[in-house]
């Protein structure tokens, strides 16, 4: 917790009264919330809160899930991301984002990292960009030799990496990142983590964990959803350590969960 | 312990026994048709035309006329129903109407082919004048086909796990990438099977084509699809209807080269599936 | 570092040719759904002319099927009664067999002996209709006739036994996969107290898998209803009311492949009469298929009795 934690720069996404449904349900109602460039956020709260479903909605993701409604604006540097002349295949270049499930495609680890770039028509130095990618994901070292080996042989933790460095080689503005470490062990986590931190100059993060204390470790701003409202959003201190809601100070001393 | 013993025999036995039935009645088919087509099949056999006397018949006419029909077939039902398959999976939204689609498709697949023939002869023969022409035949069997393929190129679709796709999506791949770089790979043996599965009901089929009308006698193999319609099944039905038990021999060994047909066509498509698997991992 | 635009120009190529791969595909769509549509159509139009003219119930209750005499006579009751028969008569020999069959390969046989006898049904399953037909009049029918002398040429049982035959990889196959969704510890509880194998697999594998099963049973039988080719060439193709084995006799298909062979002109009763049969045909065998899907969609995923 020792990086200045007062986020003066301009937000670089703003959620504006964001409601989603899914058929009937409802995942997410009227939430606003600004992610200032360049900083670490973390959205917290029970499973079922709506945290995935916000992550999913700044890369237009819910669109694909048939019955999936979205009401309200999203902001992205000034530009109504929901707006008439968006294309949603170049928003998610823009914005990034890693799934909880792990998903290698079953190619090569060099064909992964590739697949973005290539899809969105990169015609530079693809070598130099995996290279980097992997490097920011801090996977290089380990598949520098072996970039031809299926990434379905990988560990589960430099799989998880993988798809970070996926992501990293569209250079997105923000990434997005969906419960990074639910499925690792403690160290493998403890990679991830410094990773995150690593990148964090560079890229604006949103993280999505059910993992309090993981948002405590990680983040400048913490929000907490529940029952797919926003209940709080600040600095990460002040939520962990002034809790101004009832609801969010019994979430995060363990009573409810 | 020795009569519980013998009890779980008294089931496994029975069981035994059944399959041992199924084997012993594969043998003989096959022993049948394997013996009985000796006596015709030879390389002349393959060339040589249909005739009223047996010794100088063959299946020329028939085999040219079956394997212009798995082309029609293939050229007219594999790129709709796979087309049909994607935009109902990828494209077109969850609605009343695509679950209806799929579900006569996959209930068309299973009604009796000889409901094809009676309304390709209206449509296809008559209606539209094409007359008992190879390609009145290519087109009713399309039509057949086309909800097997369909069915099991979704099926085959359906069993990509959807983070593949979600992951694809999330880099920004767009929706036809998505669907050439991640599904059709990781569905294209599944696709496969079902075409295959779906050609070998159609190369089989007689019953369809002895509803439009088949050539019984042809002096001449077809040379285009305007040709009269003549085929293996229904060359087999004509000489298995023939008393005498030459024209029997003649009609087990057409069906000994369809079944060397079929089984090579599936071999082959085995050994792609095997290939695109091997290329996938 | 400002955000690149997310609407920008260079995408319109890329969008047209998305748009095109789209539209591509609807129209596969649209091109199939017509298709299928003209099926049923057709069916339709021909079989309603039919019973514009001709009373449903005369249809239903007429026990003479003599369309294309002189004095015309449309009662479809022999065609149905045969088509019964046959069906009935298959699952005689392919129900029981069938089933064990499946039994065996999921709970017996070893590797090698499942893989061969995978392969078999396999290949049964690949062989044309026609070509059994042709086993049943030329080996079937003669062999019986050594047995019973008495036998018709164009019999009945022949073609059951061979229709039985045809099926029996259906019933084998599918059979098994319903008891391989049966969950192994609910087998493994059965044999852990001490019951022999033979009463776990009917006392506990059969019944929880019936479900599958009957699926199994309904999708063959929807398969000897629509068998063509074997009834045409084995029990003949002459419409009668018998009972007897021995003797031939005319189903619903086989009546449709007289189509082909006879010249009834479009537009006439006798035209209009073969789409009333497939109509019926189709209708039955949709059915059964319908409800046999139901069942599989319905006892996959089911955990035990």
């Amino acid at each position: 917790m020792s990086r200045p934690a007062a986020p003066a720069d301009a937000p670089v996404l703003t959620a504006e009264r964001l409601s989603v449904r899914f058929g009937r349900h409802i995942a997410l109602k009227d939430v606003s919330l600004s992610i200032p460039r360049g900083r670490i956020v973390s959205i917290i709260g029970p499973s079922g809160c709506g945290k995935t479903t916000l992550l999913r909605c700044f890369s237009r993701m819910n669109e694909l899930v048939s019955g999936a409604r979205t009401r309200g604006k999203v902001h992205f540097a000034g530009m109504d991301l929901y707006g008439p002349d968006i294309d949603p295949v170049e928003v998610r270049r823009r914005i990034g984002m890693v799934f909880q499930k792990t998903t290698p495609f079953p190619k090569s680890v060099f064909d992964n990292i590739a697949f973005g770039p290539r899809a969105s028509g990169f015609t530079g130095d693809l070598q130099g960009l995996v290279e980097e990618a992997l490097t920011d994901a801090g996977l290089w070292s380990e598949v520098a030799d072996e970039l031809d080996t299926p990434a379905l042989e990988l560990s589960a933790g430099q799989k998880q990496r993988l798809c970070i460095a996926r992501t990293l080689a569209l250079k997105p503005d923000v990434l997005l990142l969906d419960e990074p470490t639910s499925a690792l062990d403690p160290e493998a986590t403890a990679r991830i983590e410094s990773i995150i931190r690593a990148l964090s100059p560079r890229y604006t993060i949103v993280i999505a964990t059910y993992n309090r204390w993981q948002a405590a470790r990680l983040s400048d701003m913490t929000a907490f959803l529940d029952r797919g409202e926003l209940l709080e959003y600040g600095l990460t201190e002040t939520l962990f350590t002034n809790p101004r809601e009832a609801r969010t100070e019994s979430y995060l001393t363990g009573r409810t969960q | 312990m020795n009569r519980t013993a013998s009890r779980r025999d008294s089931v496994g036995a029975a069981c035994r026994a059944a399959a041992i039935a199924v084997v012993v009645g594969f043998v003989v088919l096959a022993a049948y048709l394997g013996v009985t087509a000796s006596q015709v099949v030879d390389i002349d056999f393959l060339r040589r035309t249909p005739s009223g006397v047996a010794v100088t018949a063959g299946i020329g006419p028939a085999l040219a006329g079956t394997l212009w029909l798995l082309l029609l077939t293939a050229v007219l039902a594999l790129p709709i129903g796979i087309g049909t398959a994607i935009y109902l999976e990828e494209y077109a939204p969850r609605t009343r109407l695509t679950a209806l689609i799929e579900s006569v498709a996959a209930n068309l697949a299973g009604i009796p082919s000889v409901i094809y023939g009676i309304v390709g002869l209206a449509l296809f023969v008559r209606a539209l004048g094409m007359g008992p022409t190879i390609l009145a035949g290519g087109c009713t069997l399309a039509v057949l086909a086309l909800p097997v393929v369909i069915v099991s190129s979704r099926t085959a679709i359906r069993r990509v796990p959807e983070g593949l796709r979600m992951a694809a999506y999330g880099l920004g791949a767009t929706r036809w990438q998505v669907v050439r770089n991640q599904i059709l790979p990781a569905a294209g043996p599944g696709i496969l099977a079902g075409c295959c599965a779906a050609f070998t009901r159609t190369a089989g089929a007689a019953a369809p084509l002895l509803v439009l009308g088949t050539a019984t006698f042809m002096s001449f193999a077809p040379q285009t699809p305007a040709h009269p319609l003549t085929s293996l099944p229904t060359q087999i039905f004509v000489w298995a209807t023939r008393s005498q038990e030459e024209f029997a021999a003649l009609a087990a060994g057409a069906a000994l080269v369809l079944l060397l047909l079929l089984l090579a066509m599936n071999l082959v498509a085995a050994l792609v599936v095997r290939g695109l698997k091997g290329a996938f991992r | 570092m400002m955000p690149r635009s997310v609407s920008g120009a260079g995408t319109a190529s890329r969008a047209m040719g998305e748009r095109l791969v789209a539209h591509g595909l609807l129209a596969c769509t649209v091109v199939a759904v017509v298709a299928l549509a003209a099926v049923l159509a057709v069916l339709v139009r021909e079989a309603g002319l039919f019973f514009a003219d001709v009373s449903p119930w005369r249809f239903l209750t007429e026990i003479t099927w003599a369309p294309a005499a002189a004095e015309p006579r449309f009662g479809v009751l022999p065609l149905l009664v045969g088509t019964a028969q046959v069906a009935a008569g298959a699952a005689v020999f392919a129900l029981p067999v069938g089933l064990m069959t499946a039994v065996y390969l999921h709970q017996y046989a070893g590797g090698r002996t499942a893989r061969l006898l995978n392969g078999v049904t396999a290949l049964m399953a690949g062989v044309p209709t026609v070509v059994y037909g042709l086993f049943a009049l030329h080996f079937v029918t003669p062999t019986l006739r050594v047995l019973w002398p008495g036998i018709e040429a164009f019999n009945a049982l022949s073609a059951c036994m061979v229709v039985g035959l045809m099926i029996l990889p259906t019933v084998t196959v599918l059979s098994r996969e319903a008891l391989e969704s049966v969950p192994a510890p609910l087998l493994d509880a059965g044999l852990a107290l001490g019951a022999p194998k033979g009463r776990v697999v009917t006392r506990v594998l059969l019944p929880a898998a019936s479900g599958g099963v009957l699926a199994a049973v309904l999708i063959a039988m929807a398969r000897a209803v629509g068998e063509t080719m074997i009834v045409t060439l084995a029990a003949g193709n002459e419409s009668r009311l018998t009972w007897s084995p021995f003797e031939g006799l005319q189903t619903l298909t086989a009546f449709l492949t007289q189509l082909g062979m006879g010249d009834a002109a479009t537009g006439t009763r006798e035209f209009q009469a073969f789409f009333a049969v497939g109509a019926v045909l189709f209708v039955g065998t949709y059915g059964i298929h319908m409800a046999g899907r139901m069942l599989v969609s319905r006892s996959v995923g089911r955990t035990g009795p």
